[in-house]
């Protein structure tokens, strides 16, 4: 098991008495796994790094070095439905290992968190909060979050639920931006408008709020810079539920500093735990969250209910319920890296 | 809320109206030159209606006949420079000077700052108000309040001034938020509408009377009366109090009402202050008997800079302004515009306040046993009045 002790759902699963169908190995890092004897007996790896003391970034080479060294290792299962993050070579190449993810078990609270901060600026509550540290008492007159303009870059199973949830609470214009065309029907009903990458720079200069929610891959990696926040409105907000390492920060930092966009909700960091010297927790007008706005005990509850279904599978030799298809993965991860 | 539904009427309309009526009415504007509603006002072109003289002092309109021609007040005080404690007065003297008047609109919802003794003793008066034209603004500012705390926003904001980054595990507020409305009126039937739609919450209303409109059937999952106060309060995560502030309904909020919340419950104000006893809230914050607060409103405004209100962390502070959005003077406007039609053309008044039978004759929440106002409220207007004439 790829995590730390402390982690909910390790907590959860030992409380069920899970431990009772396998011996397990709670690995945190490189160094751990390289300490022991090679080959390992292990047969399957549950990678449930969120929430834990292990960062994203190390699992890929934890990973690797899980692999290389398990030679009876015919199982990985994600803890959540983006994969992604553990994407390691010899995953990839392998002939015998099958990955299994997380269904559906989308982040409801971090859809939240857009909602929250998109009324919070249009509240210009971060205003009153500063006031508020200077026992200062000044009215302004303050926006409506209703009818408001929202992009959401990225638009996946998150992004569809982050329009769903404005669409009903303030009466959201959601302008998406998708990788691939939709093939949903009902995105017509609910999206204004639903473009690919061309249409970016058009969906920056409209929205009030912009929603990042790109998966880390090559190509997305540092892709909102400030000639991207250039493009936006100064009036705009930038939200971040995605990946850290999409964003420059130092340039995000420039952006808020210098009024070039209104403000910021973030929920990632591209180093996390975000070091104590970044500007950002100086900047009023950002909305800081130690990524934990998905962190919440219903999620972690259907994280251990995914891995539990699959458990079942794996030790009464069943198909498995949701396997990643890694030769297309494969495929993919290589058109990526050749652009 | 109707608010939404109504248009701006269009000038075929209008030049109907005015044909029927013939002749402008005088009317009276008690606010400031450059206020932003009379721009829109003007804007509007509703001016081609009447006469309007603006009416921005006290010594104004001492300095008046004895007899004016005004039928009717519109009262644009909030956000203008005529001090609260003036307006009461201000529309006093106004009233005893104006024997042709018929009609008093308010701009704002609440119209507990403005009464007098000539309006509430009228027999010819109609006094209407702008019910719903900021309840948007408001139920927004509940959600923002709801998802804030919710989110453990006053932890992670007080982390982030101190340089640290430290994960928690928060909450889910769909289908996991029990939501009392303490006053459900106009903006309480809003504010679930809004919580039902993005939170699923369970909401708990407190009204006056049993009386609800069809609409409430689907928002409300308990209705109940004053009585009823210290269940809702037991049961929910947070407590909204929208109450007007009537004599009835003044400082009912006290530490022993805050003790009957749950310990981890928020309260939120979005009514008036003077329903609040405010050094009870702040012990209450204190020593955790609640976990904390959002506020628009407060005993005194603005509030002094030496509230201790300003230290606290698990405080929302607002300065009375959740209600006012640029949108919110179009809804004003609509309001007044409504109103103004069903003036002219002699058809009934969509909101009057009816001071006698209680606070809103369209959904009665608070009942007035007397028509006077309490003495101890009249000798303050009267003090305010003194002090200010001798400077």
């Amino acid at each position: 098991i790829i995590s730390s002790k402390e982690q909910p759902v390790i907590q959860k699963l030992l409380d069920k008495k899970l431990d009772s169908f396998f011996d397990y190995d709670l690995i945190g890092s490189v160094e751990q796994i390289k300490s022991m004897t090679s080959p390992t007996q292990y047969e399957a790896c549950f990678v449930v790094s969120g929430a834990s003391s292990v960062p994203i970034h190390q699992v890929k080479p934890i990973l690797e070095e899980i692999i290389l060294r398990s030679p009876n290792l015919t199982w990985v299962h994600s803890y959540m439905a983006g994969v992604d993050y553990l994407f390691t070579d010899a995953l990839i190449k392998s002939k015998s290992i099958v990955l299994t993810n997380a269904r559906g078990a989308y982040d409801a609270s971090l859809v939240e968190f857009v909602l929250l901060s998109i009324i919070y600026f249009a509240k210009k509550m971060h205003l009153f909060q500063k006031f508020k540290t200077e026992h200062k008492y000044q009215k302004l007159i303050v926006n409506d979050a209703s009818n408001a303009k929202v992009g959401i870059i990225g638009y996946g199973s998150i992004g569809k639920n982050t329009a769903i949830l404005l669409k009903k609470a303030i009466n959201a214009k959601i302008y998406a931006i998708k990788s691939s065309p939709s093939s949903d029907p009902n995105d017509k009903e609910l999206l204004h408008f639903i473009g690919q990458e061309a249409d970016l720079p058009y969906v920056l200069s409209e929205v009030d709020y912009v929603v990042n929610i790109l998966p880390l891959t090559p190509k997305t990696q540092h892709y909102f810079n400030m000639s991207v926040f250039k493009q936006m409105k100064s009036s705009a907000v930038f939200i971040n539920i995605g990946r850290g390492s999409s964003v420059v920060e130092e340039d995000l930092v420039e952006a808020l500093k210098t009024g070039i966009i209104y403000g910021a909700g973030l929920d990632v960091y591209d180093v996390e735990p975000l070091p104590s010297g970044s500007p950002l927790y100086d900047l009023d007008n950002v909305l800081m969250s130690p990524h934990s706005m998905g962190n919440t005990m219903l999620y972690w509850d259907h994280c251990l209910e995914s891995f539990e279904e699959e458990l079942k599978n794996f030790t009464s030799k069943k198909p498995f319920k949701n396997t990643v298809d890694l030769s297309k993965r494969y495929q993919q991860i290589l058109s990526l890296m050749l652009c | 809320s109707d608010v939404y539904k109504r248009q701006v009427s269009t000038q075929s309309t209008w030049d109907f109206i005015m044909e029927k009526i013939g002749s402008k009415f005088k009317l009276a504007i008690m606010t400031s030159k450059g206020h932003p509603m009379l721009k829109k006002i003007l804007a509007s072109k509703l001016d081609t209606y009447f006469d309007y003289d603006i009416v921005e002092s006290l010594d104004q309109v001492k300095a008046m006949p004895t007899a004016t021609e005004y039928n009717a007040i519109f009262v644009l005080t909030v956000a203008s420079a005529i001090p609260f404690p003036m307006v009461p007065v201000i529309l006093q003297e106004l009233i005893v000077r104006s024997p042709k008047l018929t009609w008093v609109h308010s701009m704002s919802a609440g119209v507990d700052y403005m009464l007098c003794e000539a309006l509430i003793k009228s027999k010819t008066i109609t006094f209407t108000n702008a019910r719903g034209a900021y309840d948007r603004s408001l139920c927004e500012y509940v959600l923002l309040s709801i998802l804030y705390f919710t989110k453990k926003m006053h932890i992670l904001q007080k982390n982030k001034a101190e340089h640290k980054y430290q994960m928690l595990l928060v909450d889910n507020a769909w289908d996991n938020t029990k939501v009392g409305i303490i006053g459900y009126g106009s903006i309480g039937r809003n504010t679930a509408k809004l919580l039902k739609q993005s939170i699923n919450a369970k909401i708990y209303a407190i009204k006056a009377t049993p009386t609800t409109k069809p609409e409430d059937k689907d928002l409300i999952d308990f209705l109940g009366q004053e009585k009823d106060i210290p269940y809702v309060l037991s049961e929910v995560d947070y407590v909204i109090n929208i109450l007007p502030y009537t004599p009835r309904t003044k400082h009912v909020f006290t530490l022993s009402v805050f003790k009957q919340m749950k310990p981890t419950a928020i309260y939120i104000n979005i009514g008036r202050g003077a329903t609040v006893v405010e050094t009870d809230l702040i012990e209450a914050l204190n020593t955790k008997v609640i976990a904390g607060a959002s506020l628009d409103v407060f005993e005194k405004e603005p509030l002094p800079s030496t509230s201790p209100l300003f230290d606290m962390d698990n405080v929302l502070i607002s300065p009375h302004t959740m209600g006012y959005t640029m949108h919110g003077w179009d809804y004003c406007l609509s309001a007044f515009e409504a109103e103004l039609k069903n003036y002219v053309e002699k058809t009934p008044f969509t909101n009057t306040v009816n001071l006698e039978k209680g606070y809103q004759s369209s959904s009665i929440t608070v009942s007035y046993t007397h028509l006077t106002l309490p003495t101890s409220d009249l000798v303050q207007i009267s003090v305010v009045a003194v002090s200010l004439k001798k400077k």
